[in-house]
């Protein structure tokens, strides 16, 4: 049950919000080192602080990350029992207050800890206690081996909520995503949760064959940056056993988004005298053409206004989808007979460019556009 | 593969039964216990979304029923690590490219379905799990 006691609204600016592919697509990996969790998001959360009221009636801190999309919320709700015990003894002392007296039952011994172990199943039932819809599956889950519990409720508008509630230690996440009923199920978000450790490693376990659990390390415990394509790390980290250190304060709410290997080409055309209208043409009526035939882009294509580079060059700039494409692009480009023609056919008088230069260039993170 | 060679007219297939084939090999992230992992659904469509992830990768597949009915579906794959050990790259299946898949549906009888296999060009089935 939660509780909206303080609210705190504020978007996750504290990060940098990067393009990608997978932004591009509109879903990101968003990860929370505070709050410890690595998950895929349609957009740029909002951060809810509210008190939450454990099963025993406690109130303990919970931290809601949210993205409205649309007819679409997508919201993970990470609940802090770390202060469990803590609050247990303020409700001991609430309840002396106002009832003159406290039940031994109620306050004796080590009772955060039933709040603790049950903390699925209390959620579980807050959910089932608060729809009005069909619930279409209610059973026990996993994710990365951690035990917890998966709902599925039809809503009369014919929207759907896909819910996953899973508790790490003394934390308990609950995703929950709903769409409307003309979108796909939210299973890319409910399926897509990663819990870290305190040192920002992300958290596995694995069963033996009598089914004893064991934290094992994952290919994708690893949360930094990866290669796009193969999704293997491509920083200095590797995905080794002591992981990687991250200073909470530094990462928290970062955006960690599929890295685009997208890439500019500025390429500047110095032609032999008298022979920019010549190069002009070629580009014209057949380079430009070839380009987009083999995978180029175009960006744009000027001429310098002020002589003497006005008299002689060409400046232009395509993209390509990596540099290895960029590669494979000019090769074929190269070696097409078309260009092959009509190249030779252009230098029947003469060579017409005199020098080419090219450079790579990628936007930097103030560019428009970003 | 740019383009996967199927035919023009999406129609949906159902065909619920307990597969004799071997079951999917675990994607190891979650449970699949959603899922109806004894049974095969078979769905021809056309996707307006790839979503190459981690845990998981995505399609959203525009399939139409046998009413005549355009409707969304998710479909969920492997890793991106799995899939590109598997020969899959992020080329392989683009927005618009018609699929028809094998994989298993969702219990609860919504819109999703877990692969499974995609059918190439020359009628083979690769696993995209």
């Amino acid at each position: 049950m939660r509780l909206i006691k303080l609210i705190t609204l504020m978007p996750l600016a504290l990060g940098l919000v990067l393009p990608g592919v997978a932004a591009a697509q509109g879903w990101i990996k968003y990860v929370n080192e505070e709050d410890q969790f690595i998950v895929n998001f349609p957009g740029e959360p909002e951060l809810l602080e509210v008190d939450y009221i454990t099963e025993s009636s406690a109130i303990i801190p919970s931290r809601i990350h949210s993205v409205e999309n649309g007819n679409s919320r997508f919201a993970i709700t990470v609940v802090d029992y770390t202060m469990a015990e803590e609050a247990h003894v303020a409700r001991c002392r609430r309840l002396e207050v106002e009832t003159g007296r406290v039940s031994p039952n109620q306050c004796s011994g080590n009772g955060h800890f039933r709040d603790i172990d049950g903390s699925v199943a209390f959620e579980a039932a807050n959910i089932r206690r608060r729809s009005s819809g069909e619930i279409t599956y209610d059973a026990f889950g996993r994710v990365d081996g951690v035990p917890g519990h998966q709902l599925q409720i039809l809503h009369p508008d014919e929207s759907r909520s896909f819910i996953g509630i899973y508790r790490l230690d003394r934390r308990l996440y609950v995703l929950e995503g709903t769409v409307s009923g003309d979108s796909p199920p939210p299973g890319l978000f409910q399926q897509s949760l990663g819990m870290l450790d305190e040192m920002g490693r992300r958290v596995r376990y694995q069963s033996d064959a009598e089914g004893n659990y064991s934290r094992i390390q994952a290919r994708y415990e690893y949360i930094g940056e990866e290669d796009p394509v193969t999704g293997e790390p491509i920083s200095d980290f590797s995905t080794g056993n002591v992981g990687r250190f991250i200073d909470p304060s530094e990462r928290t709410g970062t955006w960690l988004p599929e890295a685009s290997t997208q890439v500019f080409e500025l390429r500047t055309y110095t032609t032999e005298d008298g022979k920019l209208p010549n190069l002009l043409t070629l580009f014209r009526d057949h380079a430009t053409q070839l380009f987009e035939k083999h995978g180029m882009t175009h960006v744009g294509y000027w001429v310098p206004q002020d002589s003497p580079e006005s008299e002689n060059t060409l400046i232009y700039v395509v993209s390509h989808d990596s540099r290895e494409a960029a590669q494979e692009s000019w090769g074929a480009f190269r070696a097409d007979p078309e260009w092959q023609r009509v190249a030779e056919e252009s230098q029947a008088d003469g060579p017409i460019v005199a020098n080419i230069a090219s450079v790579f260039i990628e936007a930097t993170d103030f560019s428009p556009g970003q | 593969m740019k383009k996967l060679n199927f035919s023009r007219t999406l129609q949906l297939f159902l065909w619920f039964g307990v597969s004799a084939l071997v079951p999917l090999k675990s994607l190891g992230h979650h449970s699949h216990a959603n899922y109806l992992e004894g049974e095969w659904l078979n769905i021809e469509g056309t996707v307006s979304e790839i979503h190459w992830m981690n845990p998981h990768s995505w399609i959203y597949l525009d399939v139409v029923n046998s009413a005549g009915e355009s409707k969304a579906w998710a479909i969920e794959g492997a890793s991106i690590t799995t899939l590109r050990r598997d020969g899959w790259t992020q080329e392989s299946i683009q927005v618009g490219d018609e699929l028809t898949m094998r994989c298993h549906p969702l219990k609860d009888g919504s819109r999703g379905c877990l692969l499974g296999y995609i059918t190439l060009d020359d009628g083979s089935e690769k696993e995209f799990d």
